[in-house]
Formats: C-alpha cells, sequence, structure tokens
C-alpha cells in the first residue's frame, strides 16, 4: 500500500476516466466555448440541447450524481423561475392559455423566458461540468508550467483550505456563544444581533494566526526564487485533445459569426 | 503582485474564507440578505485596493462553482475592495457614523453595477432572483423602465446588506491589536494610542 502511493508519483498522474484525464486547460477551454455560445446564441432549441448534452455527457464520465444535485438547483433557479418571471415581466399578445381568465400565458413571454432559460443553464452547465470533473489542484499545476506565479496557486488552493477550517471555527463559536445564551433564533433583531458575536472572534481568530502562517511557510522556502519541483504532475498535452480543443474554438467562432450574421445581416 | 506584502498575501485566503463563512452564517440565521463581502472589504480596509481586489475577484470565482453566473459580477467585487482601501486611507472608518454612512455609497456603487450586469446578462430584463420581488412591483405598479425598477430593487437590497458587513468590518477593526496593525498598509489608521 505505501510503495503503491510512493509509486505514484513517480510517473505522471492517471485517472481512470477519459475525460476527467483531459488538460484542466483543454477543459476549460472546451467547456467555456461551450457554455459562451449558448449565451451567443440565445436560442432555446440550442441551448437546451446543449443542457441534455451535458446531462448525457455526465452519465457517460461517471459524475451523474454532483452534477444532477448541482445542476438541478439551477434548472429550479434559472429554469422554472426564468418563465414564470418572464410572464410577469414581458407583455405578450398571443394569448396560449388563461389561469382562471385572471393571468394569461402568453407566447412570446415564454419564448423569452425559454430563451433566456437555456442561455443561462446552457453556460452554467459547462463550468459545473468543468469543476467536477477538474481537480484545483490540477488546474493551479497547469496554470503554474503556463507562467502562472507560484503564490496564486498558494492563494486559491490556501482559500480553499481555509473555508473549511473557518466553516468549522464557526460551528464551534456558534455553540459557545449559544452557551453563553446568545440568541440565535427568533426575530430578524435577535438573529442580526447574533451575526456579530460569532463573525468577530472568526475573523480575528484566523487573523492572528496569519503571522505564524508567514514565518511557518518561509521556513519552508516559500519565497525561494529557484525553479519549483511539482510532486504531481500531468502528462503532456497529447495531439488529439489539442485537435478537440481546436474544432471547438472553430464551432464557437462560428456559432458568433452566426449570431452576428443574424443580427446585421437578416434584419 | 510580486511587490505585494507578505501579510497581505497570506491575508487573501482569510478574506476568501471570510466572504464565504459569513453568507454561510447569514443563511445558518436565516437572515434575508448575503453578507458575502465583509472578507473583500476588510482586506481592502487593511491591507490596501490590489489584495482587497484579489480578495472579491477570487470570491467570485469560487462561488461559480455552485453558481455559475456570479463570475460576472466578479467586476462588483473588485471595486468594493479597491473602495475600501481608498475609503480606508481617507480615514472613513475609524467613526462610526462615517462608517455607517459609507454603506451607502457601497450600495449605491454596487447596486448599479449590479443592475448593469444583470441588465446585459438577463437579456434586457429582470434578473431571477429576489431583487424581481421588489423590481416587479415597481415597474408594473409604478411605471418605472425595467432598468430604473432593477436598480433601485439591486440599492435597496444592497444597503441592508452592506451597512451589516460595514458595521461587522468597524468592529473587526477596533479590535485588533496593534502589534499587529503596524505590520499593515493601512494598519497604522487604526491604531489605538492609549497603548
Amino acid at each position: 500500500m505505501n510503495q503503491e502511493f510512493i509509486d505514484s508519483f513517480r510517473h505522471y498522474q492517471e485517472y481512470d476516466n477519459w475525460f476527467i484525464g483531459f488538460n484542466p486547460l483543454s477543459k476549460l477551454n472546451i467547456l467555456f466555448a461551450f457554455g459562451l455560445s449558448a449565451m451567443f446564441i440565445k436560442e432555446w432549441k440550442y441551448g437546451f440541447a446543449l443542457c441534455l448534452m451535458y446531462c448525457i455527457f455526465a452519465i457517460l464520465i461517471g459524475k451523474a450524481k454532483p452534477f444532477f444535485k448541482s445542476f438541478s438547483v439551477l434548472v429550479l433557479l434559472f429554469g422554472v423561475f426564468t418563465l414564470i418571471l418572464r410572464q410577469f415581466s414581458v407583455h405578450g399578445t398571443t394569448v396560449l392559455f388563461s389561469f382562471f381568465g385572471l393571468f394569461d400565458v402568453t407566447e412570446e413571454a415564454l419564448i423569452n423566458g425559454l430563451d433566456m432559460a437555456s442561455s443561462l443553464l446552457g453556460f452554467s452547465g459547462a463550468i459545473i461540468l468543468f469543476f467536477i470533473t477538474t481537480q484545483m489542484r490540477d488546474l493551479m499545476y497547469s496554470l503554474e508550467k503556463r507562467g502562472v506565479s507560484h503564490t496564486v496557486s498558494y492563494i486559491i488552493l490556501a482559500s480553499f483550505q481555509t473555508m473549511k477550517d473557518l466553516k468549522k471555527n464557526m460551528e464551534t463559536i456558534m455553540e459557545s456563544q449559544k452557551a453563553r445564551g446568545i440568541e440565535t433564533e427568533g426575530g430578524i433583531v435577535i438573529r442580526v444581533k447574533a451575526f456579530f458575536p460569532i463573525l468577530g472572534p472568526l475573523i480575528l481568530g484566523a487573523i492572528s494566526g496569519t503571522e505564524e502562517k508567514s514565518i511557518a511557510m518561509d521556513a519552508r522556502a516559500f519565497s525561494a526564487k529557484c525553479q519549483h519541483t511539482f510532486l504531481r504532475e500531468l502528462k503532456p498535452v497529447p495531439v488529439y485533445e489539442k485537435i478537440i480543443v481546436l474544432l471547438v474554438n472553430l464551432f464557437f467562432a462560428a456559432s458568433v459569426g452566426f449570431k452576428i450574421y443574424t443580427i446585421f445581416i437578416l434584419k | 503582485m510580486k511587490k505585494m506584502d507578505k501579510l497581505a498575501l497570506f491575508l487573501i485566503p482569510i478574506g476568501v474564507a471570510v466572504n464565504f463563512v459569513g453568507a454561510q452564517l447569514a443563511m445558518l440565521l436565516k437572515l434575508p440578505i448575503y453578507l458575502d463581502a465583509i472578507g473583500t472589504i476588510v482586506v481592502g480596509a487593511l491591507c490596501g485596493g490590489v489584495p482587497g481586489a484579489i480578495v472579491g475577484v477570487i470570491s467570485n470565482t469560487i462561488n461559480s462553482i455552485t453558481y455559475p453566473t456570479y463570475m460576472w459580477y466578479g467586476i462588483i467585487s473588485l471595486i468594493y475592495g479597491l473602495l475600501a482601501a481608498f475609503l480606508s486611507r481617507k480615514k472613513i472608518f475609524t467613526s462610526f457614523g462615517k462608517t455607517v454612512l459609507s454603506a451607502l455609497i457601497f450600495a449605491i456603487i454596487g447596486g448599479v453595477m449590479n443592475s448593469i450586469i444583470t441588465w446585459i446578462l438577463f437579456g434586457f430584463d429582470f434578473a431571477t432572483d429576489v431583487t424581481a420581488m421588489f423590481a416587479l412591483p415597481l415597474h408594473n405598479v409604478l411605471g418605472l423602465s425595467k432598468f430604473t425598477a432593477e436598480m433601485i430593487a439591486a440599492i435597496i437590497m444592497d444597503v441592508a446588506d452592506k451597512l451589516i458587513s460595514v458595521i461587522a468590518m468597524f468592529f473587526v477593526l477596533r479590535s485588533m491589536p496593534n502589534r499587529f496593525l503596524t505590520k499593515l498598509k493601512y494598519g497604522e489608521v487604526y491604531i489605538k494610542e492609549e497603548e
């Protein structure tokens, strides 16, 4: 077991899934291009087809559970809520049906809502797919290889760790303050008042530890100016991956061109 | 980035985490506001505009893992960081009264920027969040234009949010030990004389 663990650092990091094994920057490029294309085209048929593609893709790469967990919340927020809201904000004339004669559902508002919802979901799905298939340390490794400073990597990776640590501290402080008799339930004023005695010690405690961290990091050569090495390395980007990225980018450029054509030439 | 104070560098992740935890705490206490900019304002006020702006942008990027559209609002957080540093340099945060008034500046800038981004992002119409609940009646009943209604709603929502944020920041700055303040860019503004 230990030998296996040690050996895992002797070669490039391996992933048992072909898409997860893609270079993080390739994944970022591919998914961002698809996501932005949904925002540019803003056509519900395209947007929802893209969303369906994300769903099938998430199932195929074995990430269905985390994908649907995040995406379903957005479907409710950007999908259902947008459709309802647009019925109030867009005043159409073609009535599709009426709710008890009180409220009319119009075609114009429905199409507007569908276009909007599909473009937001088409963008959001791509970003969610990126984050569930990419480890942050792999992304930062790829960025560092492209010349981004290691301090940026530290800031991003430490932010995630500090978020976990502070969340734990917050729960402890909240319980302690409750034990001291601070009310956290009741009217809005009581709840707002509870906010300060919990957040105050949390921030001050976290800040006071920075000095020690600064010394500890320097003792570990954080500021050393020499070339940095990496414990985990990712495989170089293969040619087929570069071709996929290029094709997706061409598709994105075509979608932008199509949008410009429909706006300026068809009208 | 190269010239950034090392202590400021280590405070950035804390600022990001405070933004996140502040929002979580607001949710736990069932407060109808976000409170997700406290870290940005504290770091901006203590360490300067660049670290504050970095905290803001990173926080928005991390939030976009769950709500991808937050990414586009990162520019507002960046401005909050710069604004906090500017107000700190002008010694606004040394007086409670001025600090409370500064919430209005944050809210107006945030509200206006928010509505402009929303206007573009949501296809020149209302956003699909809580602001729409305020914006819709302003548009349908009072007859304000959609953009104006969205902007007023965003500012109103932001006033309460930023008021609590700057008050929290004020007490944090007041409670920090002089020994630590001396090492930060704008720390000397908050050094207490009795010690």
